[in-house]
């Protein structure tokens, strides 16, 4: 990881969880705080319910915390999940443990692996190497990591549970979500009129229902070094999960160096955070298995990824401030934005060139103002620097004064076939962009190969379309334009308020 | 970053290099020399005074004077010093050139490990994300046959040297940015850290395929040796290579090589610490830091005008100082 991002995410500690209710509705929502809770701290709210409610509410919250404490806990020796890595097979497990064993098959095998909980050894190694002051030896891990990789994690339907020989769990990356949405639970149930509740720990959290007066919940996204509330927006949710990642995770501490908890199911190394991951899901146990995820993943990839999940969007900034956002995570964006913002879609085919030695094309596709200064990467396909520098206007106009876009934004050049584009109206900084008037640029070349480059001028002030016909490396495209014709959410209009407020 | 002035402005300095390069049969007569190897080194010199300049130039005017220089001295014996004693102890020295040293190996690491994966994909050739036996045998096939120059069937001393596989593009008919280009390569390559055997190289090849140490690889030797090096990779056992068995088998054999060469670096900045300690008392004042900075930049400052520009001609090369302890460990910045 290069030093430039090691200081990012030094400086970038997040802190979200920050709900903003607006300032006349705070007499309704009744809040708690609390510290030493799974190693970190707790906030409670609850809406629409009076204080005696909210009083048994909060107190079936630390019950229901303490409880699951004693199961789930991997620093206390004598909770379940101890004494099935030190007893190796448990008759009368609990339900939520299997729960917890099956909710980490299922991640496994979503993640195809990259995910995993049976890295118990593979903790411990790193703990021991806390106390020794010596890197436990790569090489081993990587075999050991290699080994459990090859096992799968028995299911957990009855109540006898026996752990594969080498496995040890680790349920750090899981534990955490799965425990938040079960304190929604218990809250829920203590206070079932309740119009809202927002569970946060740590800060990943869950607001339920929502706010006051049917407003959703209002999150700032915002680090905590930074003299702005939210720098990375301000998201309005009803009954969502958010948890956010890349911040300056728990850390290993041996010899003089930190390193990270979060440790690769390929290699059992630390992963080093490459973006700041913002996850919204139904439920804080796929957030926060999301957000890690995506935090040490490079950005085209967690955003395919993203892309499969249901019900999943992911806001990354990336180390140079850039922003990556999956398809509708604009749409809980609360925007103090006036005027509704460009909207583009391009779709273009690569064909299939019959020649002896063919290559697969570099592509750039982006967009510039109307003083042709560039505005917005949106798709950059092929990895080779050297190769890419073939599309000569993208090389002079951004590539060569962004390098940086090597790492966090190329993708792999796929075979010839469709690709769709979109524009959300954003810089790359994911601020919404002003004016009327703005160019697409698409570019393809290939090595030892043709060079193709197009432009088409995009006038907002009315819908249109355009179609190209094919030429050199790019099939047919068509191209489609408006302003974003969507009703600004409710949290919209909540936000305005607020922001005026200020 | 560099400006684009400062690459044109060594545009010069490197062609003539590149002319020396191509004068003469240089390969044929000294065999001992692969020609590339003589470039890569090359450009590892330049790529230092690159850096250089780079990393003092701090009013941005593409050189680097002496007071420059004293002030990135003065700026890194601060930080060295972390206890704000005003002296550097050997722990102190050594932790500081651990932590820029452990950066950079961990830059060298990761960017070797992505070049297996791309390694695996350009051997991939039906593009299925498996390596079959055939495409790995096809791979050392070409290895095999790019070194038995005289087509006995036979990797030994009597193959005429080989062709250089890959010639330079000449600085002299580069563009501005291609140059930046070639400057930011020399510039990584000045400040790569370990080096893996390859078998671009003869040695990497007999290191690698000379089971019986003879100075000769037959070609059942070598196939043999494939075959089991092909067995020893698919580690789940299921006859095909994927490219996350194709990378761990990289690292297995790259993070010994990282151990070595990280523990003798460690154990040479603290002999540089007792050659930069001049009077033997545990504690280097900035004094006697500056003394050595000033060795340094005497050293760069080639046409003694109390600056160092890129059209200097170059110092002596660094492999030089070897015996001299106190200018090399001057010098290792």
């Amino acid at each position: 990881m290069s030093r430039v991002v090691q200081q990012f995410l030094l400086a970038a500690t997040l802190v979200i969880g920050a709900s903003i209710a607006a300032p006349n509705a705070l007499a309704e929502v009744a809040s708690q705080h609390y510290d030493g809770v799974l190693g970190t701290s707790m906030d409670l709210s609850i809406a629409g319910v009076d204080d005696a409610v909210a009083e048994a509410a909060f107190d079936a919250a630390l019950t229901e915390v303490s409880r699951l404490d004693v199961l789930l806990s991997e620093y206390r020796s004598d909770s379940e999940v101890s004494r099935l890595n030190q007893q190796r097979s448990l008759t009368s497990v609990s339900t939520e443990l299997r729960e917890l064993i099956n909710y980490c098959r299922h991640w496994e095998s979503e993640t195809r692996g990259r995910f995993s909980c049976k890295m118990g050894q593979i903790r411990d190694r790193w703990r021991a190497a806390e106390t020794s002051g010596e890197l436990p030896d790569r090489r081993e891990l990587r075999g050991l990591a290699r080994q459990l990789r090859s096992i799968e994690l028995p299911n957990a339907d009855t109540d006898t549970y026996t752990l594969p020989q080498h496995v040890n769990l680790d349920l750090g990356g899981i534990a955490k979500g799965f425990i938040i949405d079960q304190v929604l639970a218990a809250m829920q149930q203590a206070a079932p009129t309740a119009v809202g509740i927002k569970v946060d720990i740590g800060g990943d959290a869950r607001y339920h229902g929502t706010n006051i007066d049917g407003e959703p919940w209002l999150v700032g996204l915002s680090d905590t070094f930074s003299d702005e509330s939210a720098p990375n927006g301000v998201v309005a949710l009803r009954g969502l999960a958010l948890a956010a990642s890349g911040h300056q995770s728990r850390t290993y501490v041996v010899g003089r160096r930190e390193y990270s908890q979060i440790l690769s199911a390929r290699d059992g190394w630390p992963t080093p955070n490459k973006n700041s991951s913002y996850v919204l899901a139904t439920s804080a146990l796929a957030a926060d298995v999301a957000a890690t995820l995506t935090a040490s993943a490079d950005s085209a990839d967690a955003l395919d990824w993203v892309s499969g999940q249901a019900l999943t969007e992911v806001l990354l900034v990336l180390p140079d401030g850039r922003q990556a956002a999956s398809e509708n995570w604009r749409s809980f964006e609360v925007l103090d934005h006036d005027s509704p913002l460009p909207l583009m879609t391009v779709s273009f085919e690569i064909p299939e060139i019959e020649e002896g030695r063919y290559r697969r094309p570099y592509v750039a596709v982006w967009i510039t103002n109307s003083e042709r200064e560039p505005i917005r990467n949106l798709l950059l396909l092929g990895e080779s620097r050297r190769w890419a520098q073939e599309n000569r206007r993208w090389w002079r106009a951004v590539g060569r004064d962004n390098r940086v876009l090597f790492d966090g934004y190329a993708r792999s050049t796929r075979r010839p076939g469709s690709y769709t584009v979109s524009w959300d109206g954003r810089d790359d900084q994911g601020r919404p962009v002003e004016g009327e008037q703005f160019w697409l640029h698409m570019e393809a070349a290939r090595e030892h190969g043709g060079h193709t480059y197009t432009n088409v001028k995009l006038d907002f002030s009315a819908p249109a379309s355009e179609s190209l016909a094919a030429e050199g490396e790019f099939g047919d495209i068509s191209i489609r334009w408006e302003r974003d014709s969507t009703p600004s959410s409710q949290g919209a209009v909540a936000a305005t308020n607020f922001f005026q407020d200020q | 970053m560099l400006r684009p002035v400062i690459y044109a402005s060594c545009l010069l300095a490197t062609s003539l290099a590149f002319a020396h390069h191509h004068s003469g049969d240089s390969a044929k007569t000294k065999t001992a020399e692969d020609p590339l190897d003589v470039l890569m080194q090359q450009w590892k010199r330049e790529g230092r005074r690159l850096n250089f300049v780079a990393d003092h130039d701090h009013d941005g005017d593409s050189r680097v004077s002496s007071m420059e220089f004293e002030q990135s001295r003065r700026d890194r014996f601060d930080i060295t010093d972390t206890n704000d004693d005003g002296i550097v102890d050997q722990q102190e020295y050594v932790y500081e050139w651990e932590d820029r040293l452990d950066a950079r190996i961990e830059d060298d690491r990761e960017s070797r490990v992505n070049q297996t994966y791309v390694r695996f994909e350009a051997m991939d050739k039906d593009d299925d994300a498996f390596m079959s036996w055939d495409e790995y045998a096809a791979s050392g096939d070409r290895i095999f046959t790019g070194w038995d120059t005289n087509d006995d069937n036979v990797i030994d001393a009597n193959d005429p040297p080989r062709e250089s596989r890959w010639t330079p593009k000449a600085e002299s008919e580069m563009t501005a940015e291609e140059l930046t280009q070639r400057n930011e390569r020399k510039m990584a390559w000045a400040r790569s850290t370990f080096e893996m055997p390859t078998t671009h190289r003869l040695e990497g090849v007999m290191a690698r395929y000379d089971l019986d140490e003879n100075g000769s690889v037959g070609r059942d030797e070598f196939d043999g040796k494939r075959r089991a090096d092909y067995d020893a990779t698919d580690y789940d056992g299921n006859g095909t290579l994927d490219a996350d068995e194709y990378a761990d088998e990289f690292q297995d054999r790259m993070d010994p090589v990282i151990e070595t060469y990280r523990a003798e670096s460690v154990e040479q900045s603290h002999r540089r610490f007792e050659a930069l300690d001049n009077n033997d008392d545990g504690a280097m004042t900035f004094a006697e830091y500056r003394e050595s900075g000033n060795r340094i930049f005497a050293r760069y400052d080639v046409t003694e005008d109390g600056y160092v520009k890129f059209d200097d001609p170059l110092p002596r090369p660094f492999e030089e100082l070897a015996n001299e302890p106190e200018v090399a460990a001057a010098n290792v910045d």
